[in-house]
């Protein structure tokens, strides 16, 4: 099973040509750039290239390629000038930004409609199916009102969650822009209440209201200082969860009994967390940490009494 | 100095040949014609059967004339432009320019190889997107799943994928799946289908996939069900439990998102909440430590008691 499909020369040199057709005089760098190969490859392509033809292989049936300025033209390549069809694999790639494209607009515009019918056509002809759902619970309001402000610069109030911490606040930031770890969506900002560079996850955002700008924000604040916990921690039961929440890589060799290292930034993360996977895992450094544990849970177990 | 490539270079000249027949054409023809066949005719058949194995590897489809059993005619060979070629005409310029623009949102990611390929053959239709002209939004960079192209694969061509799985008491099982959908719900990447072995539909997170999936090289395998719709609650809404809960004023606001009804109180509120995994309502409730109190179920109370003092017991 081969993970990586080869860019074979023939299906290169098969895409290249259509390519020199639109792009008549386009340099041997650009090539290069587009293509990603070096440019020795590109003229060892040429050269091949330049070798092609109908059969006869007169210079009436060869391809005519000119690239000895540096700038490529060709004639006599009408066989081979139009795009090859997209694979179902690339037709997969496309379809799938498409249905990411469709959510990153407001339901309301007029764009939606384009792309629902364009992947739905794309999908019947490739056979190629679209994902079932693509969600990330944001709703259209929320999504309109961060699209606008990044793209007329306007800063937002936002209500937003925190998870660790367990607090509803109001902020005002300035987006910049949505960014994607292919399960979240975060939306970067500075943010006016931390004066800092903040990511907050777009779900997490319960409103978002436009606002003007109030003053001209020169985020100049000084680097805050990095709050770093190491903390170690052993599993104490075979749980997917433990290595879940801690995204433990290794997920086949981890066992009972083992003890890992985690870097957190939120001590109070930390503490909730532990408690939330019930006894499948303990702290077991720092000592602060690990009593901090103890008592909170304690707490909780206070108000059954 | 010039580097030919002689192999690319009869490959090329062999699509050509075959793209711009109308017939059929014979083997005897394409030795006599086709530049780059040369030796006895034997060493000429196996060069000539590795070329066209090696063109149908790389997706392009060669047709072969039927044998008419009154005509003693050789067997012909051709490529038909229709499955060769893009059909430009079928795309608005504005479409294309969306289609380049999916692919490129693919930068950095599992299927960036795919994306680049895709992306130099559409910039061949229309010259570069002009992104200028879609409405500003902000770039999206993903992560799925390397084998995700092997999941699409395995829907398009109906493949069986096979995968070690990670169930959650850590063990590591071989999965056998006819896969019939796949989705990204809540950040995570997922696809379902019929469980062979256990003959029942089930769905799968991708990163709970431990090392590869592989695909199987038989094709139209199984038939993906007309009506099937993945389940993607994750849950069985009908077998649903009621809890009512103290939740301290001013906190819990996960909790209150779910719940059914709120009666406030003055330092604590009364909330109801349905649930259906006891387990994830358990594991809700005690990261609210001391800011929530299970007063119903009994059950579910016991659970969040036991766990808070064996928490308590683990950290003295």
């Amino acid at each position: 099973m081969s993970r990586q499909i080869p860019d074979s020369q023939v299906i290169r040199l098969l895409d290249l040509v259509p390519y020199l057709i639109l792009n008549q005089g386009v340099a041997l760098d650009q090539i290069a750039r587009d293509f990603q190969i070096t440019k020795s490859d590109v003229l060892d392509d040429l050269n091949t290239l330049w070798m092609c033809g109908l059969p006869g292989y007169t210079p009436l049936e060869l391809i005519d390629l000119s690239f000895d300025t540096g700038f490529v033209s060709i004639r006599n390549a009408e066989v081979l000038s139009n795009p090859r069809k997209l694979t179902s694999i690339e037709m997969g790639a496309i379809i799938i930004g498409l249905c990411i494209l469709r959510d990153s607009f407001s339901a309301v515009d007029s764009q939606v409609q384009g792309l629902e019918n364009l992947i739905e056509r794309l999908s019947k002809k490739s056979n190629v199916k679209a994902p079932a759902i693509l969600s990330t619970v944001v709703t259209a309001e929320l999504r309109s009102a961060v699209n606008t402000a990044i793209a007329t610069k306007k800063d937002l109030i936002i209500s937003y969650h925190s998870f660790s911490r367990d607090e509803v606040s109001k902020r005002e930031i300035t987006p910049f822009t949505i960014a994607h770890d292919g399960t979240f969506e975060y939306l970067e900002s500075f943010c006016q209440l931390a004066q800092d560079f903040r990511s907050f996850r777009l779900d997490r955002i319960l409103s978002a209201a436009l606002i003007e700008k109030t003053e001209s924000q020169a985020p100049s604040s000084e680097p805050k200082e990095d709050s770093r916990v190491d903390v170690q921690i052993r599993i104490t039961s075979n749980s997917r969860r433990v290595v879940e929440t801690f995204h433990l890589n290794n997920a086949g060799e981890i066992h009972q009994g083992d003890v890992f290292n985690s870097s957190v930034y939120n001590p109070e993360w930390i503490i909730r967390t532990i408690c939330s996977l019930k006894s499948w895992a303990e702290v077991v450094q720092p000592p602060e940490l690990r009593s901090q544990v103890g008592t909170r849970a304690q707490r909780a177990l206070d108000m059954y009494v | 100095m010039r580097t030919v490539s002689r192999k690319s270079e009869r490959l090329v000249n062999l699509v050509i040949a075959l793209l711009a027949t109308k017939r059929y054409i014979t083997k005897s023809e394409i030795f006599r014609t086709i530049e780059g066949y040369e030796g006895s005719n034997e060493s000429m058949e196996r060069m000539f059967e590795r070329d066209k194995d090696e063109l149908r590897a790389l997706g392009i489809e060669i047709e072969v004339s039927g044998l008419d059993p009154l005509f003693d005619d050789e067997v012909g060979y051709r490529i038909l432009a229709e499955n060769f070629e893009m059909d430009r005409k079928g795309y608005s310029a504005n479409e294309i320019a969306y289609m380049s623009l999916a692919a490129q949102l693919w930068k950095d990611a599992s299927l960036s190889d795919v994306s680049q390929k895709a992306l130099r053959k559409l910039s061949a239709v229309s010259g570069p997107a002009d992104i200028a002209e879609i409405p500003a939004f902000a770039p999206v960079i993903l992560t799925a799943p390397l084998f995700l192209r092997e999941i699409i694969n395995g829907i398009t061509d109906r493949r069986v994928v096979e995968f070690k799985y990670l169930d959650s008491e850590m063990k590591t099982k071989l999965r056998k799946v006819h896969v019939y959908s796949y989705f990204s719900l809540r950040g995570f990447w997922y696809f379902s289908g019929l469980d062979v072995d256990k003959s029942e539909n089930r769905t799968f997170r991708c990163d709970r996939v431990v090392g590869e999936l592989a695909i199987s090289k038989k094709a139209n395998s199984y038939e993906i069900p007309a009506d099937y719709e993945p389940d993607t609650t994750f849950s069985d809404i009908s077998v649903s439990t009621q809890a009512v809960l103290r939740v301290r004023v001013g906190r819990g606001s996960q909790l209150r998102s779910l719940a059914s009804t709120i009666e406030s109180g003055e330092e604590f509120d009364l909330i109801q909440i349905a649930y259906s995994s006891e387990e994830e309502m358990i594991s809700l409730i005690l990261w609210h430590l001391d800011d929530v109190c299970v007063i119903s179920p009994e059950t579910l109370k016991i659970s969040v008691v036991q766990a808070l003092k064996r928490l308590v017991k683990a950290h003295v």
